[in-house]
């Protein structure tokens, strides 16, 4: 258990920095104007 | 990394990103209850947990409902990852003046079906002969991670514009017609405390990535 508590805790905060600042991150850096073009392209092979 | 975010934005406005951001510290209560499960119930898996606490039935729609997952989420994340490929040695091709002209769709299906064939020859080995691999895969992920992590500070700092993300409040929610569901023009959706409840629901996709924990809980040893 004790090194699940440890991965738990290490996902959680990957997934909070991975996810959650890189998308704050995407919605600073991304036009607003470009990203709505990629909304039904999400895998965003061509705009 | 835009996937999630950016199916949250089509539902919910600008504001997506601290929504995302929400999920992702609500993710710490998930854990929590993962934990306690899995403590409760040491290398039982679905069925037995489900089974043990809600009945047969129940257990019997939560097993299919998460072989459907697997069977759907497996392929779409190799398509994607093709699809990526594909149009990278496009552009590697261009940059290097090379006539190089891929069918991306069905380079993705071919890459899709070659990975899906090696992970389940990795997997048949065993736990403990696919456990370092499993590993290599979140080490590379992190060096990306880590690099695209500085890249984007640096371009924030550099960057002689960059867009302000709307705060998480109602005035800044704006549901597509999709995203309103059942409760299109009645008097609830414009409820700031409802919308706000509708808009963490659009965000929720961003926890998909939680399954990483059942790498490590396929390894907890059995009850002596």
């Amino acid at each position: 258990m004790k090194n699940l508590r440890l991965t738990a805790n290490i996902v959680c905060w990957y997934a909070v920095i991975c996810t959650g600042v890189v998308t704050i991150f995407a919605g600073m850096i991304i036009p607003n104007a470009e990203r709505a073009k990629y909304f039904d392209n999400l895998i965003g092979d061509s705009p | 990394m835009f996937y999630a975010g950016g199916a949250a934005e089509r539902a919910i406005g600008q504001a997506a990103p601290w929504f995302v951001m929400g999920v992702m510290l609500f993710s710490f209560a998930v854990r929590s209850v993962y934990m306690e499960s899995c403590s409760m119930f040491v290398r039982g898996g679905v069925y037995v947990v489900v089974h043990d606490s809600m009945g047969p039935v129940a257990a019997k729609f939560s097993v299919s409902a998460l072989v459907f997952d697997y069977i759907l989420t497996g392929p779409i994340s190799v398509v994607s990852a093709g699809q990526y490929i594909g149009a990278l040695l496009e552009e590697i091709g261009q940059l290097t003046h090379q006539n190089l002209h891929l069918n991306i769709n069905l380079f993705a299906a071919g890459f899709a079906v070659l990975v899906t064939i090696y992970f389940w020859w990795t997997n048949i080995k065993g736990v403990h002969e696919s456990s370092g691999k499993a590993l290599r895969i979140m080490q590379i992920t992190t060096v990306m991670v880590v690099i695209l992590l500085i890249w984007c500070t640096i371009t924030v700092l550099v960057a002689p514009h960059v867009n302000s993300v709307p705060m998480p409040s109602a005035s800044n929610i704006h549901f597509a017609p999709e995203a309103q569901g059942w409760l299109a023009g009645t008097m609830w959706i414009q409820i700031p405390m409802i919308m706000i409840i509708i808009a963490f629901g659009h965000s929720l996709l961003s926890m998909s990535g939680f399954e990483t924990l059942a790498q490590v809980y396929r390894e907890i040893a059995y009850r002596r």
